[in-house]
């Protein structure tokens, strides 16, 4: 009954405020007001501040510059504090005020799917910097994601493998589940195609912690390096075997190695490691170390991933509603979908047809304890 | 009398398995309790040792009342028993079957077997000890390391008087302890419970063999569908007209 | 390398095996299944992991706080989901069980966060090597540790009154009480036994496996008490036999096929295998 009424009185509240902004009048021609969604609470509040502050800055820096077709940015913040239902409540707000020309959010996947019915019967852009679910940008014309899929991450790997490190056989160690299956094949495929050779390959479902009998018979095959498509703590738990079992050979893997948990882990044992990443704080590149110096001095923290990508989302819509040349919707969401090697912070960025990012990643390395960059 | 039954009764829904029955135990006695099949015999053991607890009555044990004590409390007051359907601990040696009959006496747990102080050594020492002459006396002692369930059926039956007489009990109750034994067997029974009468034990027995009873009992009880309708000694109760009639009549003919 | 998955069996073997003694010690004494097994033994690693970060890095005094971390919470255990359930038809107990394996899981992962905890190596170095298969000195030790630990357990059940007692109870519990037991509080003792038992093995995975976290309990949890049941549920050193065979089927079968199916291979060789044998190897010939 409580939450009816709650639910009813907001329903009101936001009908109203939608009616308020209708009133208070057509666009302002010399704005364009933009809507971030968030999870500036909650579980995911480290991540929603990131977004924030990103997005803040990149409008300020806009704005300093001029703004985009002689308009200035105006920004509004929703916090969905990682709930679905809040996030398509912000969802309900934003779509009813006609003044917002497109939305940047929400964190989480299952956030992004559950507003993105309303976006689409609206007709706003919803573009994501961190949904990682692949239906989701393909669920509607109006959905986009910048984060994109370990399916681009695989040709990079592969051809550190074969050019650079000149590996020939390598052994492949995969979780067992969607992820690990795909993230497995797509090395395998593009590793072949460099004319590479796959001579054992593993896996494990999760929950395992006992490696040693598929090191042992990964170990038989006599492999010049292992790929491991797992997530960061079972790389450490790995690698924390594999080196008991004084069995040392170059390992590469995914970015979901990527992590200061895995070094933390994983120790002396994770040394050498390969991975990958799409944005890196300490990419020497004069743009990110100008980002990154900047946002520490404001805000107190080093950027992550998902700040790094939130950034690159105020950015590609301004270079979308440049070419478009208005702020019509619709043509700004026409050029959004045509965007093409738009140089991001956190890679660069072409759309694929279901407004997925094809993105580009740059191999790192564990050396001394630390990620480098692999030149 | 070191025991003393007035009007116990026990009833297993409409039926009364024990109908007001009285009875006096005298001390360094052999006291047996006859009657066919479903007399009701089993149940007033049970109702004795607190297994089954009489409805109502009075079980007085040396001058005090137990009727309403647990099982635990009433082996402790020194009334020990064996069962009809032998009740051993299959999967444990003779040795550790015999030796679970002295837990009463005993007082270090826990902490006597982590620490294995003096207390606790002596009476590990002593319970053994105990055991096992317990266990040469009724002529197990070459299989004290056998399963309880590999025993014959008789010498389970003399497995089970040992476990129980390791409580040092004052009354011990023996429910058919000659059932499944064979003739020799029976005849050693026989000595051995009259040793222990000689020992100053009290003994109540529910026993089919008749000549067995005959022999042994200082006084017999007859019951019959749970009431008691005889009681004296072995030539009285052969000569009396309802018991004569409770084995012949009715049901055996 | 036959010799080296060999060796990785009887490591992960003793693991299995203590972690199946537990099993079988509580359905020994109330004939049930405590589902939250794998808890205690995550309790038990990260006892041992806090003692070793905060406190000393002595592997001893891990390795007593792993056991009386498990003891501790299984006498409550037992306290809530079997003594006060008495009379209660038997699956509310397990039902019970059930309650704190999800409710230890998440206090644990409210306590120490969800991330992984990394446990510092010990004795990692190779011990010796035999034709290419190298035993750590951790390996050793395991094996050791937990050989000694079944020698005391076997001690305390067969040359104790309190172990006679436990068998007593296990066996048949109301002639035991007959015979002045105190039930209640032999079972208690047993089952909090039983927790210490796996909280002590949760340290030694964790130094084995050198990680710590919420949901580290599960899997060992459901290969002890396969190896139990495999063994026969009955029966101590059944629990102790399946347990090292499961543990060398499971890593020998990875030499044959992909290593993705070894629990599937497993839990194929104990299905058939109890189709003939529905006692377990040893079944019903021996009692706790
Ligand atoms: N637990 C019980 N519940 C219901 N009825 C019972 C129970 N125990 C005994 N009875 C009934 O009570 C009556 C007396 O049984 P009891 O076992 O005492 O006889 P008994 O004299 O020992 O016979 P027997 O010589 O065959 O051993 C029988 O009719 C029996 O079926
Ligand atoms: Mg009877």
């Amino acid at each position: 009954m409580k939450k009816k009424l709650i639910s009813l009185i907001s329903t009101v509240l936001l009908v109203s405020s939608g009616f308020a902004a209708w009133a208070a009048g057509t666009p302002n021609s010399s704005i364009i007001h933009i809507a971030l969604t968030a999870p500036i609470t909650g579980d995911y509040a480290e991540y929603g501040n990131n977004f924030k502050h990103s997005v803040e800055m990149a409008i300020d820096e806009i704005n300093a510059n001029g703004g985009v077709l002689n308009k200035k940015f105006e920004l509004s913040v929703g916090d969905s504090k990682g709930d679905p239902k809040e996030s398509a409540m912000l969802a309900q707000k934003w779509t009813s005020d006609s003044t917002i020309v497109a939305q940047i959010g929400d964190f989480t996947s299952t956030c992004c799917m559950a507003a993105q019915p309303i976006y689409n019967r609206a007709g706003m852009i919803q573009l994501s910097p961190t949904a990682s679910h692949t239906k989701f940008a393909s669920g509607s014309k109006w959905s986009f994601s910048v984060y994109g899929s370990q399916y681009w991450e695989q040709p990079v790997m592969a051809a550190l493998a074969v050019d650079k490190l000149k590996f020939k056989n390598m052994a492949l160690l995969y979780i067992n589940n969607d992820w690990g299956v795909d993230t497995q094949k797509s090395f395998k495929e593009n590793f072949e195609k460099r004319g590479g050779k796959i001579v054992a390959t593993e896996s494990y479902f999760q929950g395992e912690t006992d490696f040693n009998a598929v090191l042992t018979k990964l170990k038989e095959f006599k492999p010049d390096a292992l790929f491991l498509a797992t997530m960061y703590n079972d790389g450490a738990l790995i690698s924390k075997q594999r080196e008991k079992m004084s069995w040392n050979l170059p390992v590469i893997g995914a970015s979901a190695l990527y992590s200061p948990q895995l070094i933390q882990l994983g120790g002396t044992a994770v040394n050498g490691i390969y991975s990958n990443v799409s944005f890196f704080a300490k990419d020497p590149d004069p743009r990110i170390q100008a980002y990154v110096s900047t946002f520490e001095k404001k805000f107190g923290n080093t950027p992550n991933f998902a700040a790094a990508l939130a950034y690159d989302c105020v950015y590609i819509l301004a270079d979308a509603i440049k070419r478009a040349g208005s702020v019509d919707r619709n043509a700004v969401r026409d050029a959004l979908a045509s965007s093409k090697d738009f140089k991001g912070l956190a890679g660069s960025i072409t759309f694929t047809a279901e407004r997925n990012a094809i993105k580009t990643y740059k191999p790192v390395q564990v050396i001394n304890g630390e990620f480098q960059l692999v030149e | 009398m070191i025991l003393e039954i007035t009007k116990l009764e026990k009833k297993f829904g409409g039926l009364t398995a024990v109908n007001a029955v009285d009875l006096s135990v005298k001390e360094e006695t052999i006291h047996a309790v006859i009657g066919p099949n479903g007399a009701g015999k089993t149940t007033f053991f049970n109702n004795i040792t607190s297994i089954i607890p009489a409805d109502s009555g009075r079980i007085i044990w040396k001058g005090e009342r137990i009727e309403r004590l647990s099982p635990q409390a009433i082996s402790a007051k020194g009334i020990a028993r064996t069962f009809q359907n032998i009740r051993l601990f299959a999967y444990m040696s003779v040795l550790d079957n015999v030796i679970t009959g002295t837990h009463n006496h005993y007082k270090s747990f826990v902490w006597g077997a982590i620490s294995r102080n003096a207390r606790y050594r002596r009476e590990e020492k002593e319970s053994r000890e105990l055991a096992m002459e317990l266990i040469e006396k009724v002529g197990l002692a070459d299989k004290r390391h056998e399963y309880a369930r590999n025993l014959p059926y008789g010498e389970q039956r003399k497995l089970e008087i040992a476990r129980a007489l390791a409580s040092k009990p004052k009354l011990l109750l023996l429910d058919e302890p000659a059932a499944g034994m064979n003739n020799a067997e029976t005849e050693e029974l026989d000595q051995f419970i009259r040793a222990l009468r000689e020992d100053g034990l009290t003994v109540l027995i529910i026993e089919h063999d008749v000549r067995l009873i005959m022999s042994i009992a200082d006084r017999i009880t007859v019951l019959d569908y749970g009431v008691k309708i005889a009681e004296g000694n072995a030539v009285e109760v052969q000569n009396d007209d309802r018991v004569i009639e409770a084995y012949l009549g009715k049901r055996r003919a | 390398m036959f010799l080296q998955q060999l060796i990785n069996g009887i490591a992960q073997g003793s693991l299995f095996a203590l972690i199946a003694i537990s099993f079988s010690l509580v359905w020994g004494l109330l004939r049930m299944v405590n589902f939250a097994m794998g808890e205690l033994y995550m309790l038990g690693a990260y006892a041992g992991w806090l003692v070793v970060m905060h406190v000393t890095p002595n592997l001893g005094v891990a390795l007593f706080a792993g056991f009386m971390v498990g003891w501790i919470v299984g006498w409550l255990i037992e306290k809530v989901a079997f003594k006060a359930m008495r009379g209660v038809p038997h699956i509310a107990s397990l039902v019970c069980t059930i309650g704190f394996s999800f409710f230890l899981k998440e206090t644990a992962s409210t306590l120490f966060g969800a991330e992984t905890k990394s446990m510092p190596s010990y004795y990692s170095q190779t011990a010796f090597t035999i034709a290419e298969a190298n035993i750590s000195w951790l390996q050793v030790l395991m094996v050791a540790v937990a050989i000694i630990m079944m020698v005391l357990l076997q001690l305390l059940f067969y040359r104790t009154k309190v172990g006679l007692a436990v068998r007593a109870v296990a066996l048949d519990y109301r002639t035991a009480s007959l015979m002045g037991m105190k039930v209640d509080r032999v079972t208690s003792l047993a089952f909090s036994l039983s927790g210490a038992l796996v909280g002590f093995v949760g340290v030694l995975a964790a130094i084995y496996y050198n990680a710590v976290n919420a949901g580290m309990g599960f899997v060992p949890a459901i290969k002890g008490f396969t190896a139990a049941v495999f063994g026969g549920i009955t029966s101590i050193p059944g629990a102790i036999l399946g347990g090292y065979l499961l543990g060398a089927i499971e890593n020998l079968s990875v030499k044959f096929m992909s290593s993705g199916y070894r629990d599937f291979v497993s839990f194929l060789i104990l299905i058939i295998f109890l189709l003939f044998r529905p006692n377990g190897i040893l079944g019903k010939k021996t009692k706790l």
